[in-house]
């Protein structure tokens, strides 16, 4: 189910009614879990099979891991939890990618080509496979305990605002919610419900609207723009080629975080806080500094749970960081999906930060003094997202000869002037979209909590900017809604 | 729950939505303005109005030519092409009466895959809610009609800049005969082998629900009755595709379809005409869907022209 779509709008009011109507005391608890599972068993259907395999497969790993006296066999149970996981992932999302490279290089020795198995892939799979494992890592390294039931554990893997699309939970993070929450309750009035604050309800309705406006004013509206552009880039110039980019970063940006808004806004007045999966990676310094800030809750877990452990116990030999770094980003952009553009986004991302982290390890003293500097801010915020953007390229593009082409474009400006002023009139419309992002994205970035503030607004404020922004966003719909970039993976 | 935040909610739904109609109300599409226009005016009692209608694919059409040709062996006859981009069975039938009302001798149709295309049809061993909930949206509530806000939002713009020159007069042609399908230059002009097979991969699959199931194929039903009930001979023709993009359709889908001609010409005993592979590998394409409007591409408007002739010697 789409958040921007009618049903899921539908399907909100009602989980809302009934949380407002009925007051039982066991009920609210076994609502979401059940509303949960229908929000995915709506777009996946019968596949919502692997969602509850994991789960038991994670519940009762967990449990034993917890309960095992001998290291040896804990570690025989986590890897049990990772190969489960990972296999399920590994099948339906990378088989066919596997066998087409298999096909492709045999081809030439002869050997038959294996048929695609043509697996649909699963909603939301890479996403609440990584939130499952961590419970069962966390667990198994003694920062966590397990689940106090079944029930419990399968909503912290099935919360419907987090599940297809992320950011991805921790069991850390959100069980102590569940259990605070209910217990806090009972404490006082003895009910297990969740309840529906007035400030919650208007800060989450706020970071919705917020994460609906970046999806359905500027995505789906900078899309046929980028489309438009990188179906065939050959032979269009640096400039348009440049401006494709920015398009496509800030339509991916505005795509994924506004999906992240609606969902940490819908998880909110529900009364669980679920952490920000973006702080604004269009100001990053650095490229370090950039995966502090671009899906947060994905980059945090590999740092977690692969490049650190990867890293440890060599981390002062500065290859053994490089290669640990490229290998983290690597599967980083495999997770996005069985293709080698995400292994070749993954790929730079991983070089640029190794090289900037094996640099900043060399540089830092003689350079320290420019870059606290204005001038040296913006000059590494413009070079981070000079590089990021070129990453995007990667992203975007399937066709590995336009994606060349692009590349090349991007980086040796070609100072071809002439068709500029054509280029900028025909496209006026995406370009002031850009240009009116990147104000608001100032606005934003200078003005902290501003989410908070608009939603504390005086009431009749507050109904104001509602209707400004819920009127852009439909004055500026298109008929063509689009899924959300990360649906897919 | 804070009842007035509630409020506050559905108000500002309200006002927002409100505008839009109000907007949407003062400021129509282009196409219901040209529309509108068409179906008010008076024709001549003694002109044989034959009528072409379906989408862009119908559109690229030489409708001059066909009308010259038609014309030279019945002079009473009038060709119009009534198509627009984006035409469906179920957006056709919101205007069909206004058509009918017209009187028309012969209306021709043509229909491809993508009009019949409805959203998901991926088949569950589980029953399947998503389905239900768009059967429910489209059929009965009627929400499945295509509006698009941003058209009309952009073109108050447009005009509200007009005096500026930053939006100087979009170069379409719009022919008398073909009133509600502009023309621009790019449809003239005929791809190369190259860049059809780029779109040819980059075709998106498309998928219907099959007789029984597909709601613009029972729209397209509900109109051929209406216009047999009114006594106007009726031809269906499936429109013709290029190779690279039959190509990307799976032989079920291929089999659906044919299904639907099929039932068609069986229920209603009129004549269906298969285009879909006929000039699939002729240099005459402005792009895979799209015969180019160009001199080269006439022999698709020649053998439109042709079946009309047929059926008045009829």
């Amino acid at each position: 189910m789409l958040f921007n779509t009618i049903e899921f709008v539908i399907f909100f009011v009602f989980v809302l009614g009934v949380l407002v109507t009925i007051k039982n005391k066991k009920f609210h608890h076994l609502f979401l879990l059940v509303v949960s599972y229908f929000f995915l068993y709506y777009t996946n259907n019968y596949l919502i099979t692997l969602l509850i395999f994991s789960t038991l497969l994670d519940y009762f790993i967990g449990n034993q891991i917890w309960k095992a006296k001998i290291l040896s066999r804990k570690k025989i149970l986590l890897a049990l939890s990772i190969a489960g996981n990972l296999s399920l992932l590994g099948y339906f999302k990378y088989t066919d990618f596997a066998i087409t490279e298999f096909n492709e290089l045999f081809r030439t020795v002869g050997i038959d080509a294996i048929p695609l198995l043509e697996i649909a892939l699963p909603v939301g799979i890479s996403f609440y496979t990584f939130q499952s494992l961590s419970y069962t890592i966390d667990i198994y390294r003694g920062k966590l305990e397990p689940s106090k039931s079944l029930g419990e554990f399968a909503l912290f893997v099935a919360f419907f605002p987090s599940l297809v699309a992320g950011p991805i939970l921790r069991a850390s993070n959100f069980l102590p919610q569940l259990r605070e929450k209910l217990s806090e309750i009972n404490s006082s009035t003895n009910l297990k419900q969740i309840l529906i604050h007035n400030a919650n309800l208007k800060l989450g309705i706020t970071i919705m609207i917020s994460g609906f406006f970046k999806k359905m004013f500027f995505a789906d509206n900078l899309a046929p723009f980028v489309d438009e552009l990188f179906f065939n880039p050959i032979g269009l110039d640096s400039f348009a080629i440049i401006l494709g980019t920015i398009g496509f970063g800030i339509q991916i940006y505005c795509d994924f975080s506004g999906y992240s808004d609606i969902a940490i806004g819908a998880a909110l007045i529900l009364g669980f806080k679920i952490p920000a999966n973006f702080n604004f990676p269009m100001f990053a310094t650095s490229p370090s500094d950039y995966w502090t800030r671009w899906h947060i809750s994905l980059s945090s877990w590999v740092r977690d749970y692969l490049y650190y452990p990867l890293v440890f116990k060599h981390r002062r030999s500065s290859l053994i960081v490089f290669l640990c770094l490229l290998a983290s980003m690597l599967v980083m952009g495999l997770w996005h999906g069985a293709s080698w553009n995400f292994i070749i986004w993954g790929g730079l991302h991983g070089i640029f930060l190794a090289i900037f982290t094996v640099l900043r390890k060399k540089y830092t003293k003689p350079t320290e003094s420019f870059f606290k500097t204005k001038f040296g801010k913006i000059f590494s915020i413009i070079a981070t997202q000079y590089l990021v953007f070129f990453t995007f390229i990667a992203f975007r593009i399937e066709n590995f000869d336009h994606m060349l082409y692009a590349m090349q474009k991007y980086v040796f400006f070609d100072f071809q002037t002439d068709g500029i002023s054509s280029f900028v009139l025909e496209h006026k419309f995406p370009i002031c979209l850009m240009i009116l992002f990147v104000i608001l994205h100032f606005v934003s970035y200078n003005n902290s909590n501003l989410r908070q503030r608009i939603a504390s607004l005086k009431l009749s404020h507050w109904i104001i900017f509602l209707t400004i922004i819920i009127t852009a966003i439909i004055f500026f719909y298109d008929a063509n809604p689009r899924d959300f970039i990360y649906f897919k993976f | 729950m804070n009842k007035k935040i509630v409020a506050s909610i559905i108000f500002s739904i309200v006002i927002s939505f409100g505008l839009l109609l109000v907007v949407q109300n003062y400021f129509p599409e282009e196409r219901i303005i040209k529309e509108r226009e068409f179906y008010s005016q008076d024709f001549s009692l003694e002109d044989e109005l034959i009528f072409l209608m379906g989408s862009s694919n119908v559109g690229q059409l030489n409708t001059t030519l066909i009308h010259e040709k038609v014309s030279q062996k019945f002079p009473q006859s009038v060709v119009y092409n009534l198509s627009y981009n984006g035409d469906t069975p179920s957006e056709r039938i919101q205007t069909i009466d206004d058509a009918i009302s017209l009187n028309p001798k012969i209306i021709l149709y043509g229909i491809t895959y993508s009009d019949l295309h409805v959203g998901s049809v991926k088949k569950h061993p589980l029953p399947d809610p998503q389905r239900f909930f768009n059967d429910l949206l489209t059929d009965e509530i009627g929400v499945g009609n295509e509006i698009n806000p941003k058209f009309t939002t952009l073109e108050i713009i447009r005009k509200a800049f007009s005096d500026t020159g930053l939006f100087p007069p979009r170069e379409l042609i719009i022919l008398d005969n073909s009133p509600f399908f502009p023309f621009t230059s790019e449809q003239i002009i005929l791809a190369n082998d190259v860049e059809l097979k780029q779109q040819g991969d980059q075709q998106h699959p498309i998928q219907f629900h099959s007789i029984g199931e597909n709601r613009h194929v029972s729209n397209l039903n509900i109109m051929i009755e209406k216009f047999q009930k009114n006594k106007i001979d009726v031809i269906i023709f499936s429109v013709p595709l290029h190779q690279y993009s039959l190509d990307q359709i799976s032989p079920e889908t291929k089999g659906n379809f044919s299904r639907i001609l099929e039932q068609i010409r069986n229920t209603y005993d009129i004549t269906v005409y298969d285009f879909s592979g006929k000039y699939a590998n002729e240099d005459i394409w402005a792009n895979i869907t799209h015969i180019s409007y160009n001199k080269k591409s006439n022999i698709y408007s020649d053998d439109i022209a042709d079946i009309i002739i047929t059926e008045l010697e009829k």
